[in-house]
């Protein structure tokens, strides 16, 4: 699967023209060297006139203005190129997570998406149009001049070429001090953040427990801490740098002693040493761009990797077969799942749900109830036996197919910014104004609809803000109704709801369930089951009881005992 | 008046003492400055030695030592530099993050409230952390990128004075490009800020959106969409870079056009023999190269523009107003609402000229449609926000007036939503009071959750962040009340939780509140209506203020509201769903 991404962080032909420009810019600058060196000879050998130094400006124009025009071209041309991949790797991103399960979609992990294709694939970019054009730059203008110097004094190149060669080695000590100690930067910022998400979210309860503050030690440490570890690690990274840099200067003392002496023996002339002087003033400046380039080049490729892992997720694999028209009865063969390995949530689950039926699940919370809806809607995949749909095993059908045939009524309410008449039609594309308002009325969402500043065509901002948790909830209802798709499978979360709210939900819910079909019910009271078709209890990841209430209370088991409870609370 | 102090120096006076570090941080990187003319004065002072015949292997081994005497002290320092200022700098963010907590802990919450949890958060972890950068990185850095050069021409103009003054020349038409180019870009920020906006809208949509996306089978319409955002920032960064690419390449190499000036300039004075030749090349060198080094300056005032809104948001949190008042909380616990007015956006009022009187030990249910004010009212007594007109009263005493920790200390609130920190279930009972595990298990019996607590592999210390983030909804409500048990305030205040829980669950979570009510001023916000038969009066709040108080049957006479909303909860109470029946 991975093959078919490997593609896209490859620089572009337009992008590796333009580094190429980069490059010879920067060979060019070195050729100031010999002009430079013409101009000192002319001076050792007495002879020099005005004459001399005109022809040193008129080489020097040249060169300038050949840089000055090869930048240009090439740096915008880099950055034009880098865009060009950045859009690719977004783009490849968006149609690689089309093919990731849904399960995979959970909060933490759409962020982690976002962030993604967005501020990293940004970063990645700063490596491609910056820091590698300087890496290649510098480190071919290095090499370039201590070919030079050799053919001047072998010594001293070879000095020089040592001291490229050093970076090596500085860097794979820093790339060992940041990964020891990013470590645990990374470990403390993670805890600092945490421990304020924490202590903001509970600054209401913190404060009446005189724990807000300073007063609240475990804050105060990890946000102490942090700042500790950070300090720490710049104090272990930063030395590589600057012992770098010294050893250049002792490069360039040695340098000095080695040629003094091959000048006393007459091997160089004096423009030789001053050149080769200049050569190494300059060279000391290039290799510490280079390594300062290194390092934030070895940083965004922190980037890199985090996209490449995208690409790495597996997709979902499916034959293409399609449902079975004809029948939409449920069923669930010796099924287990778990979210985390270990923790087993359904535990050998059987039940087969038959197709026109109300059917009600109830247990307690945490006992796996949702997690039926997570399976059947093929979020996530069961670890152990058998799904079907109307005799179709969902494991060879794809996502999408089997969400054609399900409409979920719960609370989380995705919202697209886009006005409400559209949010309504998304569930059915052909579906006239009319039907869309009809359906809305029957979900007794018409009322608050039309309160809105343009009734219908009120665009709904970011993800539906300014909706209550009533409203939404029918609004979800709406989409199900115009939809009517053979499947429904309902989170009843009305007892989250105020009074009014409730009641508008539930008649809203009444008219939904005015359609025969299949329709799964999570409960979580007691009475509004009473007329289901069949009820199963869960408990422990097991179905515990299952048939229709009357049977259900002669068995007197645990749903019994839950309406019980029910009517405790009822008074 | 003490002028009040912005952005920079503002950040300095956070920093506190921790601004020696920066200071010596500062010298250390002029020092280190300085040094860096040294390798060019040992370059000047061989050619001229070798032109006049006079360089030998003494000179040259003395030179050598000096360069590296020299380096070592510079690299030293700027070693240090960095060493100092990030030590200065951490500590600079540790310590804002306490300032800007403990300013928090006295606000009132609704200030907290009116910015999101995640605008403080992205203030606390992000806005604070760059001020690292500036502390650490660029504050240093701008000492060494700006000194540089001038300490650097002023070499040079200590050399020579025409050929020094010759050698700035660069700079004019550079920073004419520079500026052409931020005026070019500046045509476009309206686009980079719609663009920007767009696209993290679009990726957002589609990510968060992908279930829906594939249930309704909009697959390719939304990626339509999420890549035509795309294409847009790719059109829009390939029109800014050919507007701009080319003038902040032309900056970049125009910073180093001094050799086409100094090299005829200075050959001119050393043909006829004003200038040596160690003078000449030293200015063909080095004339062209150290303007170059003032080109991370630009980058740094981008970075200077994200520390400095920074520092405002910071700032903005430290000047909300906090809360004060001296009085002991007072001895009696009867609660008062004395012609309240209260509005949370200074338009519209929620309560107007608002009456209530709650005698001490009764226990009143305030009912109301949502929006309508139920849980303002306790978030008025607890001074989560304070009145705008007339006076809440605790005891006849304003509560406005009464130490606020003290007020804290004798209020107990149980939220709606239950919050549990990441530590053990005892640390989250006892709360950081002073009490023992057989306090802490009493509470919990009478909050119905001890028996759950000791059936756990770990017991009482069992972390809530860990196994406990498996409690459900129902086990995490109880030991939020078996907290409020063991502190045993007087007054209680309890926001009635929504959340689902199974009959089971609930039956014990009643228990547990019938406990904790015992003894106590309770106001109860109830969203369900089972609970008003149990409290002596309820509220009725409607139309921006308590339009009925009485007892249960007194108020199905008097409260059309009331007696309406009883209806409806009988009904929804009665629904039972059947599939089927009309199309």
């Amino acid at each position: 699967m991975k093959d078919r991404y490997t593609g896209i962080f490859r620089t572009g032909k337009k992008l590796k023209i333009a580094i190429a420009g980069v490059v010879l810019e920067g060979f060019m600058t070195g050729l100031n060297f010999p002009v430079l060196f013409n101009l000192l000879n002319s001076i050792f050998t007495d002879g020099i006139v005005f004459g001399d130094v005109l022809i040193s400006v008129v080489y020097l124009t040249i060169i300038y203005v050949m840089r000055l025009i090869l930048y240009s071209v090439s740096y915008t041309g880099s950055q034009t190129g880098g865009a060009e991949v950045t859009r690719g790797i977004r783009i490849a991103i968006g149609d690689k997570l089309k093919k990731i399960p849904l399960g995979i979609f959970t909060e933490k992990r759409t962020g982690f998406y976002i962030n993604a294709a967005t501020s990293e694939t940004a970063d990645y970019e700063q490596i491609l149009t910056h820091k590698l054009a300087d890496i290649i730059k510098y480190t071919v203008l290095t090499m370039i001049l201590v070919i030079y110097t050799c053919t001047i004094h072998p010594g001293v190149g070879a000095i020089l070429f040592v001291t490229l060669i050093l970076l090596i080695p500085v860097m794979i000590l820093s790339v060992k001090q940041v990964n020891h100690y990013g470590k645990a930067k990374n470990l403390a910022r993670e805890e600092n953040v945490s421990s304020i998400t924490e202590y903001l979210t509970g600054s209401q309860t913190l404060r009446s427990y005189a724990l807000a503050g300073t007063r609240n030690v475990s804050l105060t440490e990890s946000m102490r801490k942090y700042s500790e570890i950070s300090y720490r690690y710049e104090k272990a990274v930063l030395p590589i740098g600057f012992g770098y840099v010294y050893l250049v200067y002792i490069g360039i003392a040695v340098s000095l002693i080695l040629m003094t002496n091959a000048l006393r023996d007459q091997y160089i002339t004096a423009p030789q040493l001053i050149i080769i002087m200049m050569l190494l003033l300059f060279v000391s400046k290039v290799e510490m761009s280079l390594y300062i380039s290194l390092v934030a080049y070895r940083n965004l490729t922190i980037s890199r990797k985090k996209i490449e892992s995208i690409f790495e997720e597996k997709e979902e694999m499916t034959d293409g077969s399609e449902l079975n028209p004809g029948s939409f009865d449920i069923e669930f063969k010796a099924v287990d799942f778990s979210y985390t390995e270990g923790e087993k949530v359904l535990a050998g689950m059987s039940f087969t749900i038959r197709e026109n039926q109300l059917t009600a699940i109830v247990g307690e919370s945490g006992s796996g109830k949702s997690t039926i809806f997570n399976l059947i809607s093929k979020y996530y995949k069961p670890d152990h036996g058998t799904i079907r749909i109307g005799g179709t095993d969902i494991r060879e059908i794809s996502a999408e197919e089997v969400l054609r045939s399900i409409s979920m009524v719960d609370q989380e309410v995705f919202l697209f910014d886009d006005t409400v008449m559209n949010n309504i039609r998304y569930a059915r594309e052909n579906a006239s104004d009319a039907e869309v308002i009809r359906a809305c009325k029957l979900a007794n969402c018409h009322d608050f609809i039309m309160q809105m500043e343009n009734g219908y065509d009120t665009v709904i901002g970011e993800n539906g803000n300014r909706l209550s948790g009533g409203e939404r909830q029918r609004l979800s209802i709406a989409r199900a109704i115009l939809r009517n798709s053979p499947i429904i499978l309902l989170d009843e979360v009305t007892a989250s709801l105020d009074i009014e709210n409730e009641l508008l939900v539930k008649r809203a819910i009444k008219n939904l369930l005015k359609t025969k079909r299949t329709v799964i019910m999570i409960a979580h009271t007691m009475s509004i089951v009473e007329n289901a078709d069949c009820i199963l209890v869960v408990d422990q990841g097991k179905i515990a009881e299952c048939g229709s209430h009357e049977r259900l209370m002669r068995q007197n088991g645990k749903y019994a005992q839950m309406c019980r409870a029910s009517r405790v609370l009822q008074g | 008046m003490k002028k009040e102090k912005k952005g920079f120096s503002l950040l300095l006076e956070w920093a506190d003492r921790n601004r020696l570090y920066i200071l010596l941080s500062v010298i250390l990187a002029l020092v280190s400055s300085i040094g860096s003319i040294v390798p060019y004065l040992i370059f000047y002072k061989m050619i001229d030695a070798l032109v006049s015949g006079m360089f030998d292997m003494q000179m040259a081994v003395r030179l050598a030592v000096i360069l590296l005497v020299t380096m070592l002290i510079r690299v030293v320092c700027n070693m240090y530099a960095s060493i100092a200022s990030h030590k200065g700098a951490y500590n600079t963010l540790f310590r804002v993050r306490c300032m800007v907590t403990e300013h928090m802990s006295k606000m009132p919450l609704g200030a907290l409230d009116e910015r999101s949890t995640g605008e403080i958060k992205y203030v606390m972890n992000e806005s604070i952390e760059k001020m690292e950068l500036f502390l650490a990185h660029n504050l240093p850095e701008l000492v060494l990128y700006a000194s540089g050069p001038v300490i650097m021409f002023v070499f040079l103009m200590t050399v020579n004075t025409k050929l020094g003054l010759l050698s700035i020349l660069p700079l004019l038409p550079a920073v004419v490009v520079m500026m052409l180019m931020f005026m070019r870009f500046g045509k476009y920020m309206d686009r980079v800020n719609a663009s920007s906006g767009d696209l993290s809208g679009s990726v957002g949509e589609y990510v968060n959106g992908m279930r829906l996306i594939k249930a309704y089978n909009m697959s390719v319409r939304s990626f339509r969409k999420y890549s035509d955002a795309i294409d847009r920032q790719y059109d829009l960064w390939c029109d800014i870079s050919k507007a701009t690419g080319p003038l902040y390449a032309s900056y970049i190499v125009l910073l180093e056009c001094g050799i086409l000036i100094l090299v005829p300039a200075g050959g001119y004075l050393f043909v006829n023999g004003h200038i040596t030749a160690g003078v000449l090349l030293l200015f063909a060198f080095i004339g062209t190269q150290y303007l170059s080094d003032i080109r991370p300056l630009q980058e740094l005032s981008n970075n200077l523009a994200f520390v400095l809104n920074g520092v405002t948001q910071v700032k903005e949190i430290l000047d909300t107003p906090i809360m004060e008042g001296s009085k002991p909380f007072p001895e009696k616990y009867d609660i008062g609402l004395q012609n309240v007015t209260f509005s949370y956006d200074g338009e519209n009022n929620v309560l107007e000229n608002t009456d209530l009187k709650i005698a001490s030990g009764e226990k009143v249910a305030i009912i109301g449609a949502s929006g309508a004010g139920k849980s303002t009212i306790i978030q008025l007594v607890s001074r989560f926000y304070d009145v705008g007109k007339g006076a809440v009263k605790i005891g006849g005493v304003d509560v406005k007036d009464i130490d606020y920790e003290d007020l804290l200390a004798h209020v107990s609130v149980v939220f709606q939503k239950s919050f549990l920190t990441r530590g053990s279930v005892y640390e989250n009972i006892a709360m950081g009071m002073d009490v023992t595990m057989e306090d802490v298990r009493n509470a919990a019996k009478a909050a119905q959750i001890d028996d759950y607590i000791m059936s756990l592999p770990d017991g009482y210390d069992t972390l809530c962040g860990g196994y406990g983030s498996r409690f459900s909804g129902g086990q995490k409500q109880r030991i939020c009340i078996a907290r409020a048990i063991l502190k045993d305030a007087p007054i209680l205040l309890l926001d009635e939780a929504t959340s689902a829980a199974d009959p089971e669950n609930q039956v014990e979570i009643d228990k547990a509140i019938d406990n904790l009510c015992r003894n106590k001023t309770v106001l109860i916000v109830a969203h369900r209506l089972d609970i008003v038969k149990k409290c002596d009066r309820i509220a009725v709040v409607e139309d921006r203020g308590i339009s009925a108080i009485g007892s249960f049957d007194e108020m199905l006479q008097k409260s059309d509201y009331f007696a309406n909303v009883w209806e409806q909860y009988k009904e929804a109470r009665n629904t039972k769903y059947r599939l089927g029946g009309e199309v």
